[in-house]
């Protein structure tokens, strides 16, 4: 991929920002890739997700294990087997943040928090990506960088590379993705 | 006579005792993977994820990795499992007071052994659930942890994501 310059890139992020203020819900599948130097290992899981602009989220994971966790109306709701757990996002920091960075990054929002973010984008052919180096102190401290990917023709997140400060790397990659699709409302709740 | 059957009757009851064999209940494999379910509930704080084990160079390393696959910290136990060490702690851990509890608590969870009728920690509690999940209570600072080893679900791999396609992402500066 090749930097863009600054006439594409305005071009590329004006694109990118109409096609997710028009996102009123996304549907898809993904693969998480977990790489960890001090594990000599990866960890792959794969799940389904959906994302209605209502600031509701359902993310479950199907393989290597069964997992469901759900954002709704403040309330994260986790179910793991029989087990279900239910906490307010704003009684805890720690999950805000980090369910912040997936939304944003996942609904391609990233690239519009200038304030958060240093935004450089690239591109090859129809593959864009906006590489993103964080400004915020705990963000800087946790993240090397997160880089978007889009495929043009969808100005749709189809990637997301998370790179730790030690150079552990998070990739999620969305497939099969439908947008504004209605969502039955019970996928987010749990039962 | 008398000391001499006293002194086998010990020896030999040592023996029995040695030959026990207790089982650590955290366990870690040196070529692949052991993961546990794992929640962690503070005052002001959850952190629901993964906890995955593995030894490497005879150590014991893990991580906590959250349910969006974030690393919360990772470890390291030493290959006896009498030190530990801390690495990578997310910003909103990584304070002194934290890390000394969490150090504590880890050292603590992976001596436990099958053996152990009761927990070796003046002020935390453990408890197998039925489910033979292991929960932990940090009386003192009021956190409970709860491991549970991951079911693991066998699923075709889709290979999907070629080479080619990582190929075309490589961003040249």
């Amino acid at each position: 991929m090749r930097k863009s310059s600054p006439e594409e890139s305005r071009a590329m992020i004006t694109k990118i920002n109409s096609s997710a203020a028009s996102i009123r819900s996304i549907t898809c599948s993904f693969t998480q890739e977990k790489s960890v130097s001090m594990l000599n290992d990866k960890m792959v899981s794969r799940g389904k997700m959906c994302y209605s602009s209502a600031g509701k989220l359902h993310w479950e994971y199907i393989s290597p294990y069964s997992y469901v966790l759900v954002i709704n109306n403040n309330q994260v709701t986790m179910k793991s087997g029989a087990k279900t757990n239910t906490v307010d996002i704003n009684s805890n920091k720690l999950f805000q943040a980090i369910a912040r960075i997936m939304v944003s990054s996942v609904t391609g929002k990233s690239i519009n928090k200038s304030n958060d973010f240093d935004v450089t984008m690239y591109c090859y052919n129809q593959y864009w990506c906006a590489h993103l180096v964080p400004k915020e102190a705990n963000m800087k401290k946790m993240f090397k960088f997160i880089r978007l990917y889009y495929n043009s023709n969808q100005t749709m997140v189809n990637r997301v590379e998370m790179v730790e400060k030690n150079g552990d790397k998070t990739v999620i990659r969305l497939n099969d993705i439908v947008t504004n699709k209605p969502i039955n409302d019970a996928q987010f709740r749990v039962n | 006579m008398r000391n001499f059957v006293l002194i086998s009757v010990l020896m030999w009851c040592a023996m029995v005792v040695n030959a026990t064999d207790c089982d650590y209940l955290m366990h870690a494999q040196p070529d692949s993977l052991t993961r546990y379910r794992v929640q962690l509930q503070a005052r002001n704080a959850t952190l629901d994820g993964v906890l995955a084990v593995k030894i490497v160079d005879g150590n014991i390393n893990g991580v906590v990795i959250n349910d969006f696959g974030i690393k919360a910290f990772a470890f390291i136990i030493s290959h006896d499992r009498k030190k530990v060490k801390l690495q990578d702690v997310m910003p909103m851990l990584n304070h002194w007071y934290v890390k000394r509890v969490l150090k504590s608590d880890l050292k603590l969870l992976f001596n436990i052994t099958d053996c152990d009728k009761q927990p070796k920690g003046k002020k935390t509690q453990i408890e197998i659930l039925d489910d033979g999940s292991i929960k932990m209570t940090n009386t003192k600072y009021h956190i409970e942890y709860l491991f549970t080893k991951a079911q693991v679900i066998e699923t075709q791999e889709s290979g999907r994501e070629g080479e080619e396609i990582e190929l075309e992402y490589e961003i040249t500066e």
